[in-house]
């Protein structure tokens, strides 16, 4: 890969602004990578490269500094609405579907003037960790392409992770974003429950539901939270709270204190996962005012209850691909069956699944016993949370229990589940996290080092993680 | 989980699911839900009576959107067939 493509989006304005480079330049260096790399990736779901040659044409003529990512190309997990361009969310059920609007967050990247690449393939409705559920083929991890680049905003960590983008958004619900930038070792930041916001992502679980960026370092996530953190009246969910300025940053960490809590370095983690996280928490640990332990002793039961309420609340928002309103429809001779045929030829086996465990859970005489207990974990797991952070300023585990698995490698869905125990419990206590490579690898794989902060702390972990990557 | 679960559920999610598709299912619903009921246990020991409060802090549009709700349920009001908060349409399924 050239190594201009490695650059960070201020290096490579600064070599626009000396004039060593030019946005046009820059966006051909990304289409020839799209051009060798995407057949075997397939991290896209569109592109629009004639109209990003125009707006890479018109950059230069404007040469505008004023933003940093003025011209700069970026790519846009296919969940987050685009106007006039398709939304499939990976799926057959919305195939056909264009965005009459743009989702808030692309408006505000738009308005800086970055030029939307295109559309980046994900599970199904964002529904699981490997990309192996899209209506659109398995998304491959460009590190080894036997591998899966992680979910489900694989398509997204995929295309930054080959030069295909500088960076990209995508959306994290239980882990979304996070093991995907694990995966590929790159970096990728899931905000606070409502430091973003979500109007036009399409809707998988509400209370859960983020967006965020993925990036090649600390300073790009920086810059691309910036851009679109802040409140959003047509987001009901969106807070109103003044945004930090999270960008420069200065990796000035000495007053912190890091949380390690033993049910993030679990027994049953590998050996060899649990040393390279270790030896990061020890390194950190040089720079910071000191290391604490910290109990979280309902973290273990984080999983099932992320499920119970993830599917609960799916089932809910995918009642409304009937047929009627969004496109693909099988004809039926009543209404009801025109309703299950879509249905049931429109959506794949997880997303099927996971709504029909969502109904279960939230059907009479299993309310109160599964959906019920669920929501009130939460709040323990919650309570966990906010007694550590009272006591420490973040909190360091690894983001996934393993590197990249291969592609039809697991195929038992609840063990793919089981796997997202230290993602989950983050997206349930609305808190923000930061996945960012580890120095060392397991087997030339990257590993994902997660920070979680305190609510709408995320100058605080892109600081720890801003030190990190300059040690 | 039997077949008659399976289908009862898949009518309640309006999905159309071949009998073959269903036998596929069929085993990974039954173990998902049986995991499920490992944080059952925990509702004796340490589980809170009241839900947890997670919602967002209430904003000032709520107030505006309550008023409309009072509005909207004076028009109900004026429907055939109207109960409560809500009115009653016809039965579309048996």
């Amino acid at each position: 890969m050239n190594s201009i493509l490695e650059f960070s989006i201020n290096e490579l304005q600064r070599e626009v602004k000396k004039g060593n480079l030019t946005y046009q330049a820059i966006l051909g260096l990304i289409v020839k990578r799209i051009e060798t790399e995407e057949k075997g990736v397939n991290g896209y779901i569109s592109l629009f490269l004639a109209e990003a040659e125009e707006k890479a044409r018109i950059a230069d003529q404007k040469r505008d500094f004023s933003h940093p990512l003025f011209g700069i190309p970026i790519a846009i997990k296919d969940n987050i609405a685009v106007k006039d361009k398709l939304l499939t969310c990976g799926s057959k059920i919305l195939s056909n579907f264009i965005s009459p609007y743009d989702a808030t967050v692309v408006e505000k990247l738009k308005e800086a003037g970055c030029i939307i690449l295109g559309k980046t393939n994900l599970d199904e409705f964002a529904m699981g960790s490997s990309n192996e559920t899209s209506n659109f083929g398995p998304v491959r991890n460009p590190l080894d392409r036997e591998r899966v680049p992680g979910g489900s905003s694989g398509g997204s960590a995929a295309v930054v992770r080959y030069g295909g983008a500088v960076a990209a958004l995508g959306s994290d619900t239980g882990g979304s974003i996070r093991q995907p930038a694990a995966f590929c070792g790159l970096y990728g930041l899931k905000p606070t429950y409502g430091r973003v916001s979500r109007f036009g992502l399409v809707a998988f679980a509400s209370s859960l539901d983020t967006i965020g960026p993925i990036g090649k370092n600390t300073e790009d996530c920086a810059i691309l939270l910036q851009t679109i953190a802040g409140y959003d009246p047509k987001d009901s969910t969106s807070v109103n709270l003044p945004v930090d300025q999270y960008h420069p940053l200065r990796g000035d960490i000495k007053n912190l204190k890091i949380g390690v809590s033993e049910e993030f370095l679990p027994e049953s983690l590998d050996e060899g996962m649990k040393e390279i996280i270790e030896e990061a928490i020890r390194e950190l640990g040089k720079e910071v005012k000191c290391i604490k332990k910290v109990a979280l002793p309902h973290l273990p039961y984080s999983v099932a209850s992320y499920y119970l309420i993830a599917m609960a609340e799916a089932s809910s928002n995918l009642a409304r691909y009937d047929g009627i309103r969004y496109g693909f429809k099988v004809p039926g001779e009543e209404l009801s069956l025109l309703y299950e045929k879509t249905r049931g030829e429109g959506f794949g086996e997880e997303v099927k699944r996971r709504i029909m465990l969502g109904t279960f859970g939230l059907s009479k005489g299993y309310y109160e016993e599964y959906y019920g207990i669920g929501v009130k974990v939460r709040g323990l797991i919650k309570e966990d949370f906010l007694s550590a952070f009272r006591e420490v300023d973040v909190i360091i585990g690894p983001t996934y229990p393993t590197p990249a698995f291969k592609l039809g490698e697991i195929q038992d869905p609840l063990k793919m589940y089981l796997s997202d125990i230290f993602t989950t419990p983050v997206n349930l206590a609305g808190l923000p996290a930061i996945s960012i490579p580890a120095k060392r690898k397991i087997n030339n794989l990257p590993v994902g080092l997660q920070i979680i902060g305190k609510p709408f702390s995320e100058k605080t972990i892109l600081e720890v993680a801003y030190a990190y990557e300059k040690l | 989980m039997n077949e008659t679960d399976i289908e009862k559920l898949a009518r309640l999610a309006y999905l159309y699911l071949p009998s073959d598709e269903r036998e596929k299912l069929k085993p990974s619903l039954k173990k998902i839900i049986e995991y499920f009921k490992t944080i059952r246990h925990l509702r004796e020991k340490t589980l809170p009576d009241r839900l947890p409060e997670i919602t967002c802090p209430r904003r000032q549009e709520e107030e505006k959107i309550h008023q409309e709700i009072k509005i909207a349920s004076q028009y109900l009001k004026s429907l055939p067939n109207y109960r409560k908060d809500y009115f009653q349409v016809p039965k579309i399924r048996e």
